[in-house]
This record gives structure tokens, C-alpha cells and sequence, in this order.
């Protein structure tokens, strides 16, 4: 390869780096954060393990196991997680309200949960859209392993006439 | 430490950069880890999740870990660019210039984090890049001036490095060659340093939080400070000896 040649590659890869690094600014000013994702009403769909360490463990997690684990984590029992914006998180079931707060941390994959007796909690969000939300934790109980928790995102319209 | 170049550095000079940049690099990445839940003396995990997250359609987390790639080779250009121009002048100037700015960045993250940080995701997006072009520009002088011999913050080749050597050495004439030993021992300096700093990190960010960043920089100013004096105390012996010298000249004339 001839210094010409060289010299062209060098100015191509230089190019494609600044505006790769300037589109990606613009990107992260212009396209929906993570947190904007996250803002809203969201529906707990289902509870399983995603992996465990027992091959032979049923990955369905049944009502009285999602209990057991509740009672360690600050989430407790809901069915409706409702992020809002200034950072509070209320969590809503039949027979309980709790008021939490969330931020995210990493490039928006992880969400720290914060009581108001400073316990924090950390999920991995594995999937957000403007429809599902799957979030994944640790847990000791019954048999170690990552809970995957999916999540359905209530439309406004639809939370409203519910309401 | 900082005032050789390249291929006139001594095992010492390699062993003490090496050594102290690790260890603040380690410090640097766990406090990272454990605020930002991001490594930030390494991009070989993030080419990874850059992958991923293109891969999945995720455009704004491949925007954001793009940009974080973008400073630690902008870093790695800064510091280099001030050591290629400035090297012939003054070369303690040339390599301080870089950590001075690294530690201006770490202080400004360190103070910050302690007085205004609110949690937000473009606060830490906006850290973990600042603390990536510290890096980087730690990377890229260490590098540098080592002749690439000293890379504080690439565990994955100096793994590599000593796997390759611990390989070597059970065969005699590897283990009796004194350069490939030199190279053995920085490489386990360098990786003994980076553990410590990083669990040194671990410890007072518990207690001190945001605080751990004025620690990081305090090892990194003793790098510049200890050559500062090294400096004096080498111009100063070089100094009386020429006048004793020209003393006893003078007597014997």
C-alpha cells in the first residue's frame, strides 16, 4: 500500500470518527431516552425464572414463591408500576400502595430502586419499549436464580378509563 | 518516572509508572462500577455492548456507549498530541501536561458528584465520558512513553502478556533471558497495583463516596510532584558536582 493510499485511510477513519461521535451526540439529544421510556404506568404480565441453577426447576414462579420473594425486596407485592418524572415510583396493588424512587444508571440498563429506609435495589432492564419492559434480578429464595419480570405498558387512554 | 522516553527508560522507570497509573486506573474503574455501573479504564466491554445494543435497534444506548469509546480514544489522541509536540522542549512538562488535565477531570467529577450530582441518567452518561477521556489520556501517555511496554489500563493484553510468558518460562533459556523477566515482573506490578487500587477504591468509596476521585488524583499528583523533586535533586547533585569540579581545576592551576 502506497503512503497516498495510507494517507486516504487515515482521513476516511478520522472523518468516520467525528461524525460517528457527532451523530451520536445528536442522537442522544434527539432520540427518547431510556428514562422518557420507562415514564408511565406499567402492568406486571408475569413472573419466571430466566435461568437457575437447577436444570430440572420450573421456570413458571407461582403466586405463593412470588411472595416469599417479595418479602425481601422493597417492590413487595404490585400490579401497576407507575415511574413518574420527578423520580418517585408508586407502586399500586389491591391491597397495598407504596411510593418509591427510581433512576437509572449504566447507558439506562440498570434501575435503582431506593426506600425510604435507604434500602436500594438494583434490576437489570433487559428489554424496554413503548410496550414491554422486562426487568431481571437475583434472588436466593427457594432456588438461586435471575427473575425475569415482564411488564405491559398501560396506554394513557386506556389508565385514564380505568381509572 | 515521567521524564524518559521510549526505549531509554530503565525497568525502575517502567515498574514505578506502571505501578502507581495502575493503581489509580483500578481505583478509577471500581468507583465507576460501583456509582455508574460502567467500566471506565477499559473499552473492550464496550465494543461489546456497542454491538449489542445495534444489534437489539437500541440507538440511544449505542449512541451513548459510542460517544464513551469516542473519549477514551479522543484521550488517548490529547495526550499524545501534546507528548509529539512538546517532547523536544521540555519532556517533564510534556508528560505532566496530560495528567495534570486528568486529574482536573477527575476533580471535577470528584466535586461534582459530592455537591450536585441528582441521579440522573445524562449526569452519569456525561461522568462515565469524563472519567473515559481521563483514561484515555492516562492509556495514551503511560503507553507512550513506555515505548507500549507500561498499558495501566489493559488488562486483557497483560493477561495475555503473562500467560504467554508463564508459557515461555518453562523452558531455561526463557527464564534466564533478563529481559523477558523485566517484562514478567512489570506486567505483575502492574496487575497487583490495579487490584489494590481498585480495592483500595472500593473501601473508601464506602465511607467517603464522591471523595474517592480527590484520592485518585492525589496518586496521580504524587506522580508528577515525586518527579518534580526527582528533577531538582538529579539538577542540584548536577550542579555541585560541576563546581566542585571546576573548584579542583581551579586548585590544581
Amino acid at each position: 500500500m502506497n503512503i497516498k493510499n495510507s494517507n486516504l485511510i487515515v482521513l476516511i477513519s478520522t472523518v468516520l470518527l467525528v461524525v460517528g461521535f457527532i451523530i451520536s451526540i445528536v442522537n442522544t439529544m434527539v432520540l427518547v431516552s431510556p428514562t422518557e421510556h420507562i415514564e408511565g404506568s406499567w402492568k406486571e404480565i408475569s413472573w419466571e425464572y430466566e435461568k437457575s441453577e437447577n436444570a430440572n426447576f420450573d421456570k413458571k414462579i407461582s403466586n405463593a414463591i412470588k411472595t416469599e420473594i417479595c418479602k425481601e425486596l422493597i417492590i413487595h407485592e404490585a400490579e401497576v408500576w407507575n415511574f413518574l418524572s420527578g423520580g418517585n415510583l408508586e407502586l399500586t396493588s389491591d391491597t397495598n400502595n407504596e411510593t418509591l424512587s427510581w433512576t437509572m444508571k449504566g447507558r439506562g440498563n440498570i434501575l435503582e430502586l431506593s426506600h425510604k429506609t435507604n434500602k436500594i435495589e438494583h434490576y437489570n432492564i433487559q428489554v424496554l419499549n413503548n410496550d414491554k419492559m422486562v426487568l431481571y434480578f437475583s434472588t436466593d429464595i427457594q432456588a438461586k436464580g435471575i427473575v425475569k419480570m415482564t411488564f405491559e405498558k398501560i396506554k394513557e387512554d386506556n389508565y385514564a378509563q380505568k381509572i | 518516572m515521567l521524564r524518559k522516553f521510549s526505549n531509554s527508560r530503565t525497568l525502575k522507570d517502567n515498574i514505578q509508572l506502571g505501578s502507581l497509573s495502575a493503581f489509580s486506573a483500578g481505583m478509577v474503574n471500581v468507583t465507576s462500577l460501583i456509582i455508574f455501573f460502567a467500566f471506565t479504564s477499559n473499552v473492550t466491554g464496550h465494543y461489546a455492548i456497542l454491538a449489542e445494543e445495534i444489534s437489539k435497534g437500541n440507538w440511544y444506548q449505542a449512541s451513548v456507549v459510542f460517544a464513551w469509546i469516542f473519549m477514551f480514544f479522543i484521550g488517548n489522541f490529547v495526550s499524545n498530541i501534546i507528548i509529539i509536540n512538546y517532547n523536544q522542549k521540555n519532556s517533564y512538562a510534556a508528560h505532566s501536561a496530560p495528567l495534570i488535565i486528568e486529574i482536573i477531570c477527575l476533580l471535577a467529577v470528584g466535586y461534582y458528584g459530592h455537591f450536585h450530582y441528582r441521579e440522573t441518567l445524562s449526569e452519569t452518561e456525561i461522568m462515565v465520558a469524563t472519567m473515559l477521556f481521563a483514561m484515555g489520556i492516562q492509556n495514551g501517555l503511560t503507553a507512550s512513553i513506555s515505548n507500549f511496554s507500561v498499558k495501566t489500563t489493559h488488562l486483557t493484553g497483560l493477561t495475555t502478556d503473562v500467560g504467554i510468558l508463564t508459557a515461555m518460562f518453562t523452558k531455561k533459556k526463557y527464564r534466564q533471558n533478563k529481559q523477558l523477566r523485566s517484562k514478567f515482573n512489570v506486567l505483575l506490578a502492574i496487575a497487583a497495583s490495579y487490584l489494590a487500587g481498585g480495592i483500595v477504591a472500593g473501601v473508601i468509596y464506602y465511607e467517603a463516596k464522591f471523595l474517592v476521585f480527590f484520592a485518585v488524583s492525589a496518586v496521580i499528583g504524587f506522580i508528577i510532584l515525586y518527579e518534580y523533586y526527582k528533577l531538582k535533586v538529579t539538577k542540584y547533585i548536577r550542579v555541585k558536582r560541576t563546581s566542585k569540579l571546576r573548584k579542583v581545576l581551579l586548585e590544581t592551576t
